[in-house]
């Protein structure tokens, strides 16, 4: 009988059908880019991160977003995110807080005292960094990871650039700040403060001592409003006022102070000004919805009882006895193609008066490109630049706010990483590698909306007006735990495998295989009827035209 | 005193669920019914005493009861389910399926009278109407055949790789109390041991249970189910002879009656079998030649063994508690299918005798022999009172 | 061989009746077979229980067609159709209020009444009346004897075990004193 049943017919393996054949596609897991990776100015792998933060695993984030970013906690603070205008989530209900999860994570790692691991080996070539703002630590940073020598000379008397200089405090605690840059230090970079390199010949001298040199000296020199006595005490430079604010001896003006621009730097001037008494006035040439600030900083400025006439511009200013007078006009302001390019054309019979003590002009920042001519071309106003960075003097590479005007802290974090690798690949420390392919971002249609709930968004809490009013104190919170739980649970993972089985699961022809990390459609077995793209909640797995013969 | 000084009074649903115990199946699925209902009710005391160590499943109907049976039997698992009438009638569906993917599943089925109209009386119809399901089937005589029979059914079902329904009459042997011989665990250890198919759905093993196939692999997995069917009566033999030798019970596919020199033989199966046995001593006592032939194994239908007991008998009475319209008695187109051609084949009366429970006592069988012993058989079916 | 049939409804404890009165003779070297059919598992609809007690294995499987003896737990229950399993030799013991003369007009039988319901109450029982019945019944036979009954209502019996036995007494010791 044992005969019997050993050697019994039964159905057999269902192996044994191959019914591949007839498909027409296949589907891919290609975990194409998230749109929030597409926007983001490091290139950051958000999607990968919050899910970690999803599973609690801290550490896994923080390292996940320090590949790309040494400064989690301060672009959790003062980033403009477009990653969440990008996310894919705002057009199920609300965008995912990306900015605050960031923060979080960049909070905990300094709460917990993660430093970063030492290069794998030590190289012995060495770069010059000139600038230590957020492009030049960044570059550091990335140099260091690949055991490169870096020397970074700052011509202040402190690292962190316009992090240190142009933001107060209220935006970023400046003990935020430190503990980021010293971690980077802590990789081992030789750094000479108050040394600055002068000219072209100093430049020059540099590139002969070192492998390659960085550039990042930022844009230094204010742009300067046109017929105004920048000589008169009653006028200060924005750049000016900020750092010394921030250095805890403000400006001294009487109590009414006009700020003269509408982009973030003086919504800076204008709310550091309110926080130390003044009656402050934003006066700017573009309309309200129209201010190159972030709108939450204009929010914020308006809770804080700052005035803002938009869409009108000072002709004329008179000093008497009571003060200054401002002649206004309104105008009619027209956005141009360029970010920061526009048309105006004041309206007559519009005219109009401020009374002010002070007037801060914040009309943005010129780079210093003409000390380095002979040895680097310019490009209009920056230092010019080739696509790795490169500037027209080999082994001078260069980025930031002297060299773009993508004029945003991480969009310069993001030009330091770039500009690393490009001089990785100059001195040879590096193979050229495939600039990582990009495919498209992975749409909105492809989220299996079914698996997400709407849930309202959690929104980091905000100090009240009055206490803001008294000190400098971050205005922006951190979210809770639970909050910032909550809130990586409703990431989409857009194009982001999260081994969720689903498509293992609904495969009605078992074509799919569970791999350690991932999945594998078996060819000879899968029909492409597509059902584990239509239950795959991230769009991580797509359908692809089957080409075969 | 009496024989059975060891002996439990169990009704025979008891008796069935002390046999499921001793069996020690892995996984029992059960849906409950009326007279079946003791059945489940003692497992699963004995199961919550922590006496059967089996997963017991209580799904929300006997067709879903049979399809977990079919999964977890194809696992590899010894499986045990109960059910009546109704129940297997909403099961047949999955009877075929059971047999086809060679799940070795034994059933204990409690006859009973299918509605309409609605009843709960004696009748075979519910598990004869399941002939062509590809089940092996046993008729129970008693509560003691009745453990008997699930422990050796066991053995059967797994070794064919056939399942296996024993059924019993309601209340004649389902809710009769009586004296049960109940054996020792380690005596049922010894003739019926764990059990773990070598051709199970396991990964490493990589076989499947009814996938979709073409015309010829059906007809092959018939032919092997044939084969497997021609093995059952010698592998009843050998179970009942093996049972005998550690109990002293022994069981085979049919049993004889005082046939020898029978010039009347009465076949008939379940419950009735013991009323017969009575009417054939007081015939006897009369002088008449009479005996009894139980058929215990229904499917396969030992014909063989039939043939060779009836040749040469000159009557033959089939009792039949089940009436299957536009036929008659399903026993006796049995009998007549298996007889044909035989030389020397008795004249063979079908009758059609307590169907729906109607009482049929040892008087009223003494009755029918003296009555149709002497008459020619009629084709069509015969009721008698 | 001896037969007795039960009579009773669902509910009333006929079944578990049977099944004592089967294990008392069992107890006594017997053997036994019982059984009950009912119409549907349902409280109040009629039920038979029926007894075969006999000094050999007991193998027919039939309705008993002429009972010895009736334990009747309802007297409503009394009608031609369950009489038509007894005869005038039959001792039919009747749990009831009403006098033996109430069951004049079913004819010429031998009945014998018990007032289940009133012993039980002594005995703060309730409606649980098998017990006193048993008693009763026990006492117009010959087999079993009342200590065997008693032994086994102590096995078996699920709650108020001496309740049940000095019920089962008392009615025994009431009904050999009415015989």
């Amino acid at each position: 009988m044992n005969l019997l049943q050993s050697s019994l017919w039964t159905t057999q393996s269902s192996q044994s059908r191959l019914t591949g054949t007839w498909r027409s596609a296949m589907p891919d897991y290609r975990n194409l880019p998230s749109p929030c990776l597409g926007a983001c100015p490091v290139s950051g792998r958000i999607a990968e991160w919050i899910r970690h933060v999803g599973k609690q695993d801290y550490r896994a984030a923080w390292e996940t977003l320090v590949d790309n970013n040494p400064f989690p906690a301060i672009a959790g603070r003062i980033c403009h995110h477009p990653c969440e205008s990008a996310c894919n989530r705002q057009f199920h209900d609300e965008t995912v807080s990306i900015c605050s999860l960031e923060r979080f994570v960049g909070d905990s790692a300094l709460a917990e005292g993660w430093r970063f691991d030492a290069p794998a080996a030590e190289r012995g070539q060495s770069v010059a960094i000139v600038g230590g703002g957020p492009a030049g630590l960044s570059a550091a940073y990335q140099l260091r990871r690949r055991g490169l020598r870096v020397v970074l000379f700052e011509s202040r008397g402190q690292l962190g650039g316009l992090l240190r200089y142009g933001i107060p405090d209220y935006r970023l605690d400046k003990a935020i700040l430190d503990g980021e840059v010293q971690r980077i230090l802590d990789l081992g970079v030789e750094v000479h403060l108050n040394s600055e390199i002068l000219d072209a010949a100093a430049l020059e001298k540099l590139r002969r001592d070192h492998d390659a040199v960085y550039l990042a000296t930022g844009a230094t020199s204010s742009k300067v409003l046109p017929g105004l006595d920048y000589a008169q005490p009653w006028v200060i430079d924005s750049a000016e006022f900020l750092a010394a604010a921030n250095s805890g001896a403000p400006s001294q003006t009487g109590p009414r102070v006009v700020v003269v621009g509408g982009g973030s730097a003086a919504m800076d001037v204008a709310r550091t000004a309110r926080r130390l008494g003044k009656e402050v006035t934003v006066l700017a040439l573009e309309p309200e919805h129209l201010l190159p600030a972030q709108r939450v900083e204009v929010d914020e400025a308006l809770e804080e009882g700052i005035t803002f006439v938009t869409g009108a511009m000072m002709k004329s200013l008179d000093a008497g006895a009571g003060g200054l007078t401002l002649s206004c006009i309104r105008v009619d302001f027209k956005p141009g193609d360029k970010r920061g390019e526009f048309s105006l054309a004041p309206m007559a019979g519009t005219e109009f008066e401020l009374a002010a003590d002070a007037v801060v002009p914040s009309i943005g920042q010129n780079a210093d490109t003409s000390r380095w001519s002979g040895l680097i071309d310019s490009a209009g106003p920056l230092v010019a630049t080739d696509g790795s960075w490169q500037t027209s003097a080999a082994g001078i590479f260069s980025g930031g706010d002297v060299a773009s005007m993508d004029r945003f802290v991480t969009q310069a974090v993001g030009m330091g990483k770039e500009a690393a690798a490009g001089i990785a690949r100059f001195i040879g420390a590096e193979a050229d590698g495939a600039a990582g392919a990009k495919g498209p971002e992975v749409p909105f249609s492809e989220i299996n909306t079914h698996y997400y709930p709407p849930v309202a968004r959690n929104i980091a809490a905000t100090a009240g007006v009055a206490e803001r009013l008294e000190g400098f104190g971050e205005v922006q919170q951190g979210l809770s735990r639970a909050a910032a739980l909550a809130e990586a649970s409703r990431c989409f993972s857009c194009g982001t495998c999260i081994y969720c089985d689903n498509c293992y699961f609904y495969c009605p022809d078992m074509a799919i295989t569970k791999l350690e990390h991932g999945y594998e459609v078996k060819t000879d077995y899968c029909k492409g009827c597509g059902l584990c793209v239509e239950e795959c909640p991230t769009g991580s797995v797509m359908m692809y035209e089957d080409t075969r013969g | 005193m009496h024989g059975n000084a060891n002996g439990l009074l169990l009704s025979g649903n008891h008796a069935v669920a002390h046999g499921v115990r001793l069996a020690r199946p892995d996984v029992i699925p059960v849906y409950p019914i009326t007279p079946q209902t003791p059945i489940l009710e003692k497992i699963t005391e004995l199961q919550a005493e922590g006496q059967i160590a089996a997963e017991l499943l209580t799904p929300e109907s006997e067709h879903s009861a049979m399809s977990a049976c079919i999964s977890a039997s194809l696992t590899g698992a010894r499986v045990f389910t109960a059910t009546s009438s109704q129940g297997l009638l909403l099961m047949h569906e999955l009877l075929h399926y059971a047999s086809g993917a060679r799940a070795s599943i034994v059933m204990c089925n409690v006859n009973r009278t299918p509605a309409a109209p609605w009843g709960f009386w004696p009748d075979q119809l519910d598990s004869l109407a399941q002939r062509d399901t590809g089940w092996i089937q046993l008729y129970s005589e008693t509560p003691q055949e009745s453990l008997d029979s699930v422990i050796q059914a066991f053995r059967v079902a797994e070794t064919a790789r056939i399942p296996v329904m024993i059924s019993h009459d309601a209340f004649y042997v389902s809710h009769a109390v009586e004296p049960v011989d109940v054996p020792s665990q380690s005596l049922v250890d010894e003739f019926l041991p764990a059990f773990r198919s070598d051709i199970r759905l396991d990964t490493e093993i990589g076989r499947s249970f009814g996938a979709p196939n073409d015309q010829a692999n059906w007809n092959r997995s018939r032919r092997e189910l044939d084969a497997s069917m021609q093995t059952v009566n010698d592998l009843v033999i050998d179970a009942g002879r093996d049972w005998g030798a550690l109990t002293g019970r022994s069981y085979g596919p049919l049993e004889f009656y005082r046939t020898e020199d029978a010039e009347v033989v009465i076949v008939t199966m379940g419950s009735m079998c013991g009323t017969v046995r009575d009417a054939v001593d007081e015939m006897r006592d009369k002088g008449v030649a009479v005996g009894m032939l139980k058929v215990r194994l229904f499917r396969p239908l030992p014909v063989a063994a039939l043939r060779e007991a009836l040749a040469g008998v000159p009557c033959a009475l089939v009792l039949d508690r089940n009436y299957s319209p536009g036929t008659g008695g399903v026993l006796h187109q049995e009998l007549k299918s298996a007889l044909y051609g035989l030389a020397g084949a008795p004249r063979l009366h079908g009758l059609l005798t307590g169907v729906g429970g109607v009482n049929v006592a040892p008087g009223r069988i003494e009755q029918l022999v003296s009555e149709f012993s002497g008459k020619e058989p009629v084709v069509g079916p015969v009721w008698v009172e | 061989m001896r037969e007795i049939i039960i009579l009773g409804r669902g509910g009333q404890g006929a079944q578990t009746a049977g099944n004592q009165l089967a294990q008392a003779f069992y107890a006594e070297g017997k053997f036994v077979q019982t059984f009950a059919t009912y119409g549907g598992a349902r409280r109040g609809t009629p039920v038979t229980s029926s007894i075969r007690v006999d000094d050999k294995p007991v193998r027919r499987r039939c309705n008993i067609e002429r009972a010895s003896a009736m334990l009747c737990f309802d007297g409503s229950l009394l009608d031609a159709n369950f009489l038509r399993n007894v005869d005038s030799e039959t001792v039919i013991v009747v749990n009831t209020a009403k006098g033996r003369d109430a069951f004049d007009a079913l004819g010429d039988y031998r009945i014998v009444t018990v007032n289940g319901a009133e012993i039980a109450r002594r005995f703060d029982m309730g409606k649980v009346v098998n017990s006193a019945l048993l008693g009763a019944f026990v006492a117009t036979l010959d087999q079993p004897g009342i200590k065997t009954m008693c032994g086994v209502i102590e096995q078996t019996a699920p709650a108020k075990k001496q309740q049940n036995i000095a019920a089962c007494q008392y009615a025994y010791d009431q009904a050999r004193g009415a015989i």
